[in-house]
């Protein structure tokens, strides 16, 4: 059972994110750097965050205040992997033009997007992953949930809030990147406090019991109603609209990769 | 190693080598040979050592298979036999899974 | 203990078999540039601007004709070797704001397909590890250690456990040190039996001894019950099948896969007889070693690497991890006889370039098929080749040959990812074309192979008594002398065991306190660590400590990890709050 159920949840968090790395990144190296890349800068703001945590010790039990200024520091962070992703740009370039072997044509470059969505599945992994593996850890036996008076949605939320966070990183530095190149900072300014305000409804959950496992729709419906919009947002600004979405369901060759 | 960049007459020796090799209790030298110079025997255009070549791999592979079967037949007696064996099964056991009959 | 980057071994003046085969992959590369058609315009005009900067400076450069009037000795040429790689060779590079230019974009181009290809068995070694440390407690409990750390006393006090741990992380850094001194004593006066049985005995006690000893964890941990005789036949099976693999002729993917398994082996060992803070102490040591041990100037492991190029032969390949690029141009070996439609091919050219005696014209007539668009460039590209190769002075022919194959040796990766997707045809028209425009001084390859046949004399002759098959170079590298068959291997990018071993000490060591987030962060700082190494490797081309940028990165976030985020972290995913 609890097997299982740890294998349900891993494939329900990272199921599609790993279906995305197949599909789209692991085929190109250069794609792959990138990705680690984006974890270490998310690894870096994460680290700053903590530091600030435990340094500021009586609001260390107050997650609200982590929370914030995590959610700074990954912005922040985000911005700066924007600025070296865009000063390596040059240099990857010239690579590119160079190897014209290595399925890193010009078009990663050319058209921003695929980068951004790149890191933005970095941070994404990263983020999910350190959220969550400590619980499949525990999740995958023995023992099981729901003795101590929690909730027994424990597992399936936490699974289901990762996936959507790994999603939401992907397209919001989709549309933070292309805000950026655009000038368009009121865009980027939304981006932040879409993710504050997300992060922050997941303080809900401290209040699911075992009775109150309702309390979980209240962060999930709205995350996932944000990941549809946010969503929305990067197809339109990476050039997306109804008639390419009609386009991209006929079938053709090579439809699985994104240029 | 790549076989790409080896001489024919190489080949032969090296697949030879590891045919011969695999008399000493050596199966899996025999399955490396069979997969290794598969796609030599079979599928290259042909050449004049291909067919020593092939008939090497034809062995390797006869040869992993007998043993493939000799292991499974001898791990299943003895995983079904084991208790039932009494003393003789635990001498022979390297692991003695505990809680288990 | 070291990155070794194929680039290197351009120093030493031998082996210009070597470097005619490189040249042959480097024109193919243009080729296939071309290839691609309008839409890589960009590539082939920056292969065009490699083809027309360096050979120019490179030929005449006056180092081309110190080795001309070497090849008479061969051992002036040897001697010739530099000392110091890089020195020598900003010596060599003539003056000109342009070739530094060059370099620069050259650098860039080291290719991400290295960083992964190191990625990947980095990867795989440390999952190893981490699986078999979260899965097997017997490498964790502690109790027994080696007789290289004699404190190991369980306390709790600071200070004892400091001193302890360094002074245990001394002492093994004394063993390390001298044994890479004998090694390197051994190596320089030619033991190469001493160093091989060595070696051999090492892999040998790995191979069957510590891997007899994780099947029986391993066993135990599943309790999984398993006769002798299985067991017998398993591990002599898997232990001769690595000593074959390893220190004979194997396949390339099974090799690495020992290698892999071998060092995930050995870093199990050192989790498992290594006191706790000793383990830590340890990897801080191995960063400050390999720092000195390969930088100095008479660092150990450089002396040993340079060493190495020098007598132009690879290092002991039980050793060394080694990615291996698989270059198109050897599927079209003549000898191989893939394809019949090739050889026709190939008989065309021959046929063309024996006419023309020069390189140009079956060049220029294979683009032509595909896009007269860039004939031009193609032409220009080549013509300085086609001034140099018609004439008929045997002498310009060879410097020309060397000078352009030491050029390749500088740019040999861009050229390399080039020509790996390669169509086939293609290459071997290049091939054919090289071996053609080749027929236009038979002097010059029989000079080169007589001068080889010193060293390796019966393969070399056999093969220059036959000619117009296929270039003789190329095909000197079937000769059944290790050293030949390696040579094509040693391209690529090189990691020293010592790095995968102490990179799974490190991850295994931050799983085994059961926490994954650190073990994660671990392993992405390790990666990153690696990207940045191999990114000054691009820049620096010369042997490189692997371990000092990705062991700090490692040690950094395992204690931040350990220590700062983990609690964070924690008290976020069970109150399920996120960030």
């Amino acid at each position: 059972m609890t097997l299982m159920e740890f294998f349900g949840c891993t494939f329900i968090a990272f199921g599609l994110p790993f279906a995305l790395f197949i599909f789209t990144i692991a085929r190109d190296p250069m794609r792959v750097i990138v990705l680690i890349a984006s974890a270490f800068f998310w690894l870096m703001s994460l680290l700053l965050s903590s530091i600030l945590w435990y340094a500021v010790v009586p609001l260390r039990d107050k997650l609200a205040f982590g929370l914030v200024f995590s959610v700074i520091f990954q912005e922040c962070f985000r911005f700066l992997f924007y600025k070296t992703l865009r000063r390596a740009d040059e240099g990857l370039l010239k690579v590119s033009l160079q190897n014209t072997s290595q399925h890193v044509t010009p078009k990663d470059f050319l058209n921003q997007h695929i980068m951004a969505y790149v890191s933005g599945l970095g941070f994404g992994v990263i983020a999910g992953a350190f959220s969550i593996i400590n619980v499949l850890a525990d999740m995958s036996g023995p023992g099981t949930i729901g003795i101590m008076g929690d909730s027994k949605y424990f597992f399936w939320t936490s699974a289901f809030l990762t996936l959507c966070f790994i999603l939401l990183h992907t397209v919001w530095s989709v549309v933070f990147f292309a805000a950026l190149d655009k000038k368009n900072y009121s865009i980027v300014a939304c981006v932040v406090a879409t993710h504050m305000m997300v992060s922050c409804l997941t303080l809900l959950n401290q209040r699911s019991s075992e009775e109150h496992s309702i309390v979980y729709l209240g962060s999930i419906i709205p995350s996932y109603v944000c990941l549809f919009v946010m969503t929305a947002l990067a197809f339109n600004a990476a050039g997306g609209s109804f008639t390419n979405l009609k386009v991209a369901f006929a079938c053709r060759k090579g439809r699985y990769e994104i240029d | 190693m790549d076989l790409r960049r080896v001489k024919n007459e190489e080949k032969l020796v090296l697949c030879k080598k590891y045919f011969l090799a695999g008399f000493f209790i050596l199966p899996f030298l025999w399955f490396v040979n069979s997969l290794w110079f598969f796609s030599e025997a079979f599928w290259k255009p042909p050449y004049p050592e291909q067919k020593t070549i092939r008939s090497y791999v034809i062995w390797s592979i006869v040869g992993t298979l007998v043993w493939m079967a000799l292991i499974v037949t001898w791990v299943v007696v003895f995983q079904v036999n084991r208790a039932s064996w009494g003393i003789t099964g635990e001498q022979l056991s390297f692991i003695i899974p505990s809680g288990m009959a | 203990m070291s990155f070794q980057s194929q680039n290197t071994e351009s120093y030493a003046p031998g082996g210009s078999e070597e470097r005619t085969g490189l040249m042959s992959t480097f024109v193919e590369g243009s080729v296939s540039g071309v290839e691609g058609g309008r839409t890589r315009y960009g590539s082939v005009q920056s292969t065009e601007e490699a083809v027309n900067s360096i050979p120019e400076a490179r030929i005449v450069d006056p180092r081309s004709e110190t080795a001309t009037s070497n090849r008479s000795n061969r051992n002036n040429s040897r001697q010739q070797v530099p000392d110091q790689p890089g020195s020598e060779r900003m010596s060599r590079e003539p003056p000109g704001g342009t070739q530094e230019e060059d370099e620069d974009e050259e650098t860039l181009m080291y290719g991400a397909k290295h960083v992964i290809m190191l990625f990947i068995p980095v990867t795989l070694c440390m999952v190893v590890v981490v699986a078999t440390i979260s899965s097997i407690t017997y490498y964790t409990a502690g109790g027994v250690y080696l007789i290289y750390t004699p404190f190991h006393d369980v306390t709790d006090d600071t200070g004892t456990k400091l001193w302890q741990s360094m002074a245990n992380a001394v002492i093994l850094l004394c063993v390390i040190v001298v044994m890479t001194v004998v090694l390197l004593l051994l190596y320089k006066y030619k033991c190469y039996r001493v160093i091989n049985g060595w070696l051999v005995l090492s892999s040998i006690m790995l191979l069957f001894f510590f891997s007899f000893m994780y099947l029986e964890q391993i066993l135990r941990a599943y309790n999984a019950p398993m006769d002798y005789i299985t067991a017998a036949i398993i591990m002599w099976n898997f232990g001769v099948g690595g000593l074959f693999c390893i220190h004979w002729k194997g396949p390339l993917l099974l090799q690495q896969a020992y290698l892999i398994m071998v060092s995930a082996l050995v870093a199990l060992m050192f989790i498992k007889y290594m006191p706790d803070w000793t383990t830590w102490a340890v990897l801080g040591v191995m960063v400050i070693w390999d720092l000195v041990a390969v930088l100095c100037p008479k660092g150990p492991l450089r002396v040993l690497v340079e060493t190495a190029q020098s007598r132009n032969e690879p290092i002991f390949r039980a050793l060394i991890y080694s990615s291996t690029m698989m270059w198109p141009v050897t599927m079209t070996m003549a000898d191989d006889g893939d394809a019949p439609k090739k050889k026709q091919k190939k008989k065309k050219n021959l046929k063309t370039g024996a006419q023309n005696s020069s390189l140009t014209t079956p060049l220029e007539k294979d683009m032509d098929d595909d896009d007269g668009g860039f004939t031009e460039h193609v032409a220009n590209g080549t013509n300085r080749q086609h001034s140099l190769t018609a004439s008929q002075d045997s002498q310009t022919a060879r410097n020309a040959v060397q000078a352009f194959g030491d050029m390749m040796q500088d740019t040999p990766r861009t050229d390399r990812n080039l020509a790996f997707h390669t169509k086939e045809a293609s290459t071997a028209n290049s091939v054919s074309a090289l071996a053609g425009g080749g027929d236009a001084e038979p002097t010059t390859r029989l000079d080169i192979d007589q001068r080889d046949g010193a060293v390796v004399p019966n393969s070399r002759s056999q093969s220059s008594a036959r000619p117009s098959q296929a270039p003789p170079q190329r095909r000197a590298l079937d000769s059944d002398s290790v050293n030949q068959d390696e040579s094509d291997e040693e391209r690529g990018v090189k990691l020293g065991l010592g790095d995968f071993i102490f990179y799974g000490v490190l991850v295994g060591k931050a799983s085994s306190n059961g926490d994954w987030n650190t073990t994660l962060a671990c392993f992405v700082a390790i990666l990153i660590g690696l990207c940045c190494t191999l990114l000054l490797l691009a820049i620096f081309r010369k042997a490189l400590p692997a371990l000092p940028i990705s062991l700090t990165f490692g040690l950094v976030f395992n204690f931040a990890t350990s220590s700062l985020v983990q609690p964070f972290m924690d008290s976020l995913a069970s109150e399920q709050v996120y960030i």
